[in-house]
């Protein structure tokens, strides 16, 4: 039998649908239509061929080497615009975002969805500002002491392919989110709506199509909402990655070659981590693609940076780290949903021991952040010799501090200068005061969506190049 | 002048600043003095009777600072170091320490306050009381004895530091305050015995230690090209503001407030511009009180050495793996030097490969001059150096490249994120030597190393280098293979693999180098230590001194 795609880390999700087949074979022509697509340069570029290559056919015989790039679940960025303890920085990301209300990290706002009938603003998306392929929920006892964490990695793709099966979708809805209340209703559009997706332009759901920012996604974390947490974009990158870039002198440096291709999330730690990565294979003369089944996914837990509430070590942490999907006898190295929860029967001083008793890197955890900081992403990229002959791609733009938050990248026009060549008065009490006081802090989960007064400032991570084709 | 360059390099409150932090003693003689007070009134009172008395007699950056240029300057002019020998002392404070002194605590991180022996487990140490390493076992710091203050006597000359160290007990001992243990470290070229001669610089392992530190950025006054750190190098313009600023060849400048609180600090992707501090008190977040500006955060770490072990490691390892493809003929030496990054000289491995290069690891320039992503020659005469993004030369997982991987990117991001986890080293070994390869030691006296690293977040900094790049298998290399490329196997630990299994992949062909199947799996065994605050002179005076 022909090699297919299979879903990330192999779940077996489609078995359990009456459309089985018809689920395997177009999730396999989707990822396969991703992966074999040309990447089209925008006018003015010189042609390049990419030394990507379909992992389903490779273009030379033998194992290709496999390499893994590595980051941290926490977004880097949050860290360095709210220094100090890792909870209070954390605690800017812990919670769901209404569309339409300013990003914690960005500053600038992710566009409101319409109802595409009367141009009304559409309530109720909601996405999470976890922007490093992995989010997180944090369940809290009534005392506020958080009880356990999900952590999800799923791409979106997969779980509006599951939505093929409508039925499918509300039995995996009610088991990962442990509500069988849900219904079809919660999570589909109930009428036609309009989204200028940040990241792909402008779309419309249809009434009945999956809604991925559904409320229970936000209380489940059932599959990945922030707007470029998306397998296309972990596609799209590694493809575009594969380009030599910078002529007539070679770009081979983040953050410099980032905005040189601007193939991903320059303020990101994983985007310019998968892209050098990729890139310096290519450099070394090699081709690379993904592994199938391709996906992002966990890879561990520092079992060391946990404590108890005495500062003495606490020994169980693997045992708090239960991977929920796939099953157990699935389990290789892809796991795409976790668990930090502390096992019944573990007390200290006579009490149950919850995960807000613990400590990590020494602070009370008070946010499913500091656990997600010290949690390990990676991917699967493997690499072959052989990759065609190029020329460098002309630079598109280069990397500048951001005037009022120098700790973030903004990109100019590659030889264009820097904005401003001193740093203004607020860069340097933004991050500790006017940011703090920033709109957000003062938006609720499941608020409704406000339409910011002025023209809202587009959504500032764009992750991935949208070529024309 | 831009607002940019005053936040970039600020002019320092020298006066305020304890000259070890920045200016560095690097003495060939320094005690360090573990003390204790009581927390009663009385004891308070004494206590504070005691700083005072201390205050004066203290060392800060601008003396040490006159002191180094007018030694540079006389060298330079083709004279020797004249200088009077002088003796120097600072101060630093635990957290219990502060807390009996100034109930204004609560900003500092929690980090810091929970202490070093909170934070053993993290860092690699063993987790089973009463193992060699463990808390438990060790002779400064332990649980429950955790020293209230340290002082350091760094001196030219060893009998004139002893003296001191003795006259400085007798006038600590009538306030209350004592020491029950300290030790004095001595540059290993002073001892004589079976190691002897021992050349200048080196540590217990046998190579030359504190090659590579951080210019810090920052001016000691107003006057033009006042820089604390020397600009040896000229500053070119680049159109890209991610490229770093050297001081001198290899030598990155990073912002003083990496190192002392309320000075700007590395932005992310921009190595030349200044962000903002970290956060003092009422500030949102704040890491320390609005007292603690001007001070810094010191990491004392000490640590026994087992020389045979590790040479009897090496030549273990060595001999296995000498018949293997690419390693032919690799000897102890050659394995200790990847190990490193460096050879015993201090010679970077990348810029002389096939042996040690003496002049080149005496020349205190050439030595950093190389990056592991580029090969560029600096000119200096020396063999340029060369790429070596695989590790195929400098082990990904050698010591200099674990903590230091310069122009390479990380697993934090870009290198320019690298500058915000630098530390300012100032240790000094313990103990006699052995000689370099003793595979025995017949008298089995200690000896180790008196770690004592300055910096801004003992989180950020010592802990994320020791606990996230040092002791993970796969960091801080941001595209490593599947199982990872190692631990540095000198001085990291493993408390989490049975057996506390240790591996770095070396050569052409990434061996595996590995502890397993050796005696002991560590050779380098804490023994104690602690967290401290180096105050500035207003805070000893204003709020520790005055209450």
């Amino acid at each position: 039998m022909a090699a297919t795609f299979q879903p990330p880390a192999n779940l077996k999700d489609f078995d359990r649908s009456a459309s089985r087949d018809p689920l395997y074979a177009e999730w396999d022509a989707k990822i396969r239509a991703d992966v074999q697509s040309q990447i089209q340069l925008p006018n003015g570029q010189v042609a390049a061929t990419p030394a990507f290559y379909d992992p389903l056919n490779p273009p030379a015989a033998g194992p290709p080497a496999t390499a893994a790039p590595e980051w941290t679940g926490l977004p880097r960025t949050v860290k360095r615009l709210f220094p100090g303890p890792v909870a209070a920085a954390a605690a800017f990301v812990d919670k769901p975002v209404p569309m339409g209300r300013p990003d914690p990290m960005q500053g600038t706002y992710t566009p409101p969805f319409f109802d595409a009938a009367t141009g009304a603003v559409f309530p109720g998306p909601m996405y999470r500002p976890q922007d490093e392929y992995l989010e997180w929920v944090t369940r809290t006892d009534p005392d506020g002491t958080i009880r356990e964490i999900l952590f999800t990695c799923e791409g979106p793709e997969y779980w509006d392919h599951i939505a093929e099966d409508a039925q499918l979708l509300v039995e995996l809805y009610r088991e990962l989110v442990g509500d069988r209340t849900i219904s079809k209703d919660d999570l589909l559009f109930p009428r036609r709506v309009r989204w200028d997706n940040p990241n792909d332009g402008k779309v419309t759901f249809e009434a009945g199509q999956y809604n991925p920012y559904n409320r229970w996604n936000m209380l489940g974390a059932v599959h990945l909402t922030q707007p470029a947490n998306t397998l296309g974009a972990e596609i799209a990158l590694a493809k575009q990655a594969t380009l030599l870039y910078g002529n007539p002198a070679p770009v081979t440096a983040d953050p410099d070659l980032i905005c040189c291709a601007e193939y991903g999330g320059i303020n990101r730690m994983s985007d310019p981590t998968i892209g050098s990565g990729v890139n310096a294979q290519v450099r070394l003369g090699n081709r690379v693609s993904l592994r199938n089944p391709i996906g992002l996914y966990v890879k561990r837990i520092n079992t060391t940076a946990f404590s108890l509430p005495d500062d003495s070590p606490f020994l169980h942490v693997a045992d708090c780290f239960e991977v929920l999907r796939p099953a157990p006898a699935d389990v290789t190295d892809m796991v795409v949903r976790a668990r930090f929860r502390v096992p019944p029967g573990l007390a200290f001083n006579g009490a149950p021991l919850r995960v807000g008793d613990l400590k990590v890197n020494g602070e009370k955890v008070t946010t499913g952040g500091q656990v997600a900081d010290v949690i390990t992403m990676t991917l699967y990229a493997q690499a072959l010799p052989g990759a065609p002959p190029q020329r460098g791609v002309p630079c598109f733009g280069k990397p500048c501090p951001d005037r009022d938050r120098p700790e973030l990248i903004t990109l100019v026009g590659f030889g264009e200068a820097c904005p401003g060549d001193d740093v203004s008065p607020l860069a340097v009490q933004i991050d500790g005061h006017a940011v703090a006081t920033a709109p957000l802090s003062h938006a609720a989960p499941g608020a409704l969506a406000a339409v910011p007064a002025a023209p809202p400032r587009r959504f500032a991570a764009s992750r991935v190049r949208r070529f024309p084709s | 002048m831009t607002a940019n360059f005053e936040q970039l390099e600020p002019v320092l409150d020298g006066d305020e600043i304890q000259g070890n932090v920045l200016g560095g003693f690097n003495k060939d003689h320094q005690a360090v003095l573990p003390l204790h007070f009581d927390g009663d009134a009385a004891a308070v009172r004494a206590a504070r009777a005691w700083l005072a008395d201390l205050l004066p007699r203290l060392t800060w950056l601008p003396e040490v600072v006159a002191y180094k240029r007018r030694r540079r300057q006389s060298l330079a002019a083709g004279g020797v170091a004249d200088e009077e020998p002088v003796v120097w002392r600072n101060v630093a404070l635990s957290a219990p320490g502060l807390g009996k002194l100034t109930p204004q605590i609560d900003a500092f991180e929690g980090v810091f306050k929970a202490g070093l022996a909170a934070a053993s487990f993290r860092l690699g140490d063993p987790g089973t009381p009463g193992q060699p390493g463990h808390p438990s076992t060790w002779v400064v710091g332990r649980p429950g004895a955790v020293p209230d203050a340290l002082v350091i006597i760094a001196g030219d000359d060893a009998g004139e530091v002893d003296a001191e160290v003795s006259a400085f007990l007798d006038r600590a001992a009538p306030f209350g305050v004592s020491c029950p243990f300290h030790d004095v470290g001595h540059d290993l070229s002073h001892y004589g015995g079976p190691g002897a001669p021992f050349p200048k610089g080196r540590e217990h392992f046998g190579f030359k230690d504190g090659v590579s530190q951080p210019g810090i950025r920052g001016r000691m006054s107003q006057a033009a090209g006042d820089f604390l750190t020397d600009r040896i190098v000229a500053d070119v313009p680049h159109p890209s503001p991610s490229q770093p600023q050297l001081s001198s060849p290899g030598q990155v400048l990073v912002c003083a407030g990496e190192f002392v609180l309320g000075y700007g600090r590395q932005v992310a992707a921009f190595p030349r511009r200044a962000g903002a501090p970290w956060p003092l008190a009422p500030e949102p977040r704040a890491v320390a009180p609005a007292w603690a500006r001007n001070g810094s955060f010191l990491v004392y770490r000490r640590l026994r050495q087992d020389v045979p072990a590790f040479n009897r490691f090496l030549a273990a390892e060595a001999g296995r793996l000498c018949g293997l493809p690419g390693l032919a003929g690799l000897t102890a030496e050659t394995l200790g030097a990847m190990l490193i990054g460096r050879w015993r000289s201090g010679a970077p491995l990348l810029r002389t490969p096939a042996g040690d290069n003496q002049a080149l690891g005496a020349n205190g320039r050439a030595t950093n001059a190389f990056g592991f992503a580029t090969g560029e020659d600096p000119g200096d005469g020396f063999p340029p150096g060369q790429a070596d993004v695989g590790g195929l030369v400098c082990p990904k997982a050698a010591h200099i490249r674990k903590v230091n991987p310069r122009d390479l990117p990380t697993d934090q991001g870009p290198p320019p994120n690298t500058l915000a986890h630098r530390i300012l080293r100032r240790g000094i070994p313990f103990g006699p030597p052995l000689p370099f390869g003793a595979t025995e030691d017949p008298d089995g006296q200690e000896r180790g190393l008196l770690f004592l690293g300055y910096q801004a977040s003992i989180s950020a900094q010592f802990e994320f280098l020791a606990a996230t790049w040092m002791n993970d298998a796969s960091k801080p290399d941001p595209f490593p293979r599947p199982d990872g490329v190692g631990i540095d196997l000198v001085v990291g630990q493993n408390n989490v693999t049975a057996g506390g299994e240790r591996f770095c992949l070396v050569g052409p062909a990434q061996q595996r180098v590995t502890t397993a199947g050796q005696a002991v799996s560590s050779w380098v065994i804490p023994t104690g230590g602690g967290y401290f605050f180096a105050p500035s002179r207003s805070a000893l005076r204003d709020v520790l001194i005055g209450g």
